[in-house]
């Protein structure tokens, strides 16, 4: 069986203009922070989205969000755009796509007591009387493992791995489809780490929630997703289901993303790429592939040409023109 | 940590106590004159006597009871200025921070013009179009302090809106109007209250200056400013008409500026998490 299509993202943009002076505004050109990406997730799925800093992950959740209006191309969600909505559809869609930020200590309101923050979707939609909504406070509490009496306390009286399963209790409240978890887990100690993804995990095998699971922790990403796409400046240069990529690398840049990550068998040699130089501005990125400029395979012809994503074997796709004979 | 300020608290417990009871504190009549005891010294100082403890002015009325019913006035208008003001500073701050772009402009620039402007002489031009009174004094004042609460409480706001449950409460459904209510405006009225206890001894001697210059309430009610300025022309041979009001003045305005420092550090979380 296929799984039904819950979110579909086609050809998304978004480039921030850059401006110089105040009154007499000179445009310098536009940081591409998101340049031309489209992939799906399925009801109940899990999408990983790898990449470095500045890559452009925390923009596209903001654009799956609504927190940002794209340059072009469009997001939707079971069927509908999301962009543009208003009044009541957009209320609609808010209460089906939740988020959980990897800042503990910033993401929850100081001055709102946790039962609050928990029930805040369902108070501005008007979802019950506030007996039901305390019933449900207390059912999400009991869900992400805290006590019901803890709806009464204000934020500083818990520690971040507790602070992180109150941001879970919050977004599930609306019982959304989907949750874009930006960096969950990577603010925590690695001891609380495994507790919050086995959390997560249980409650999308309970709910059939799908997540787009932003990380630069490849130990996450292979632990939690169905699929994995890694991003370079903007572009998706790799995309395919989890097992298949950590089984056969195929990229360059995801293949340096591999070597940075401590290996499980230290003695067993592997050919390592160690990259070299920064990640060259979005404000003017390279002409032809992105990577080739720091990729260490570049033929003459990655400076003239930019490589497509095209399938190298059955749901596994790569950018790169190493890999277009196959 | 700092030490309560016991001895500031216990001045302005006093000054407040005399604005709320002074029909019962005050032993005279502020205004009623007794020509025949005009120009009394205080108790002691050569004769001086019990009758008027803190002497008399020249036109034998109690200096006494003109301060106790002058702290009324004073706190009166402090109390106004301060909610009128602050008030509407708080709210501009709040939108211009949050709104950004051409809203902040447009309101940043407005407060800009606010602070070039030279507010005595507004407050002049004010009591000369609508009349003395406390009215008069109470806009004046607060259109002198809009202007510094706007642009604090827009700082705070700027800062506050960057952290990550102000785009959470945007994914739960919420409405800018409800973010700026239930999300920023919690969180930054410490830093309201604190520039309210900075800014009363502001108020204080704006409201006296002001009365000082005819701009205030009129005479007889008696304001502290008002008596500084009678004073002004016997400061050689009935000094105390003048210092007395003015060492009021020098008390109060040094008590809750103590105070407020205290409370601004009090509620600082950054200090109080140490």
């Amino acid at each position: 069986m296929i799984p039904e299509t819950l979110l579909r993202v086609e050809r998304l943009r978004k480039h921030y203009p850059v401006t110089k002076g105040i009154l007499f505004t000179k445009s310098l050109g536009f940081v591409r922070a998101v340049d031309d990406i489209s992939f799906t997730i399925a009801a109940g799925e899990t999408l990983g989205l790898v990449g470095e800093s500045g890559c452009g992950k925390t923009t596209t959740s903001k654009l799956i969000l609504n927190l940002e209006e794209p340059t072009d191309g469009q997001v939707l969600l079971q069927g509908k755009p999301i962009h543009g909505l208003r009044g009541e559809a957009l209320r609609e869609y808010r209460a089906l796509a939740q988020a959980v930020f990897q800042d503990p200590w910033s993401s929850l309101n100081p001055r709102m007591t946790v039962g609050r923050t928990i029930a805040e979707s369902l108070i501005v939609t008007g979802w019950g009387s506030g007996e039901e909504i305390a019933e449900r406070i207390r059912e999400l509490l009991d869900q992400v493992g805290l006590r019901a009496e803890q709806a009464m306390q204000y934020p500083h009286e818990f520690s971040g791995g507790q602070r992180q399963r109150i941001a879970l209790a919050a977004a599930l409240a609306s019982r959304p489809k989907l949750i874009v978890l930006d960096e969950p887990v990577s603010a925590l100690d690695v001891s609380i780490r495994a507790q919050i993804m086995n959390l997560l995990k249980d409650i999308q095998a309970r709910d059939n929630v799908a997540y787009l699971l932003v990380a630069h922790d490849l130990a996450t990403v292979r632990h939690m997703t169905d699929q994995t796409a890694v991003m370079y400046l903007g572009r998706i240069v790799e995309y395919a289901p989890t097992k298949l990529l950590f089984g056969n690398v195929l990229h360059p840049y995801t293949k340096a993303l591999f070597s940075a990550v401590l290996p499980p068998r230290p003695n067993r040699q592997e050919d390592e790429i160690v990259l070299a130089g920064d990640v060259p501005s979005p404000l003017n990125p390279p002409g032809g592939c992105r990577f080739h400029t720091r990729c260490p395979f570049a033929m003459a012809r990655c400076a003239r040409e930019e490589p497509q994503l095209h399938e190298v074997e059955p749901g596994h796709l790569v950018s790169c023109f190493l890999h277009e004979a196959a | 940590m700092h030490r309560v300020p016991w001895i500031p608290i216990v001045i302005i417990a006093v000054m407040i106590s005399m604005a709320v009871f002074a029909p019962q504190l005050a032993p005279y009549s502020p205004i009623d004159q007794t020509l025949r005891d005009k120009l009394l010294p205080p108790v002691w100082v050569d004769g001086g006597s019990m009758k008027y403890i803190l002497g008399t002015d020249a036109f034998g009325r109690d200096i006494l009871s003109r301060l106790i019913f002058g702290a009324r006035v004073s706190l009166i208008v402090a109390l106004l200025a301060l909610t009128a003001g602050g008030g509407v500073g708080l709210t501009i701050g709040i939108v211009a921070g949050y709104f950004g772009g051409t809203v902040d402009n447009v309101l940043m620039r407005l407060v800009d013009a606010a602070f070039t402007f030279p507010a005595i002489l507004f407050a002049l031009l004010l009591a000369v179009t609508m009349g003395q009174g406390l009215t008069t004094l109470v806009i004046a004042i607060s259109l002198l302090l809009w202007a510094s609460f706007a642009r604090i409480i827009r700082g705070e706001v700027l800062a506050l809106k960057q952290r990550d449950f102000v785009a959470l409460a945007r994914v739960r459904g919420c409405s800018p109007a409800r973010i700026m209510l239930t999300h920023i405006l919690p969180n930054v009225l410490n830093t309201f209250m604190v520039l309210v206890t900075l800014n009363i001894g502001v108020v204080i001697i704006a409201e006296a200056s002001l009365s000082f210059l005819g701009a205030g309430v009129p005479p007889p009610t008696p304001t502290w400013g008002l008596m500084i300025s009678d004073g002004r022309g016997r400061i050689a041979d009935a000094w105390w008409i003048s210092v007395i009001p003015g060492i009021a003045i020098t008390l109060l305005v040094l008590s809750v500026n103590l105070f407020g420092d205290w409370m601004r550090d009090r509620l600082d979380p950054r200090l109080r998490q140490l």
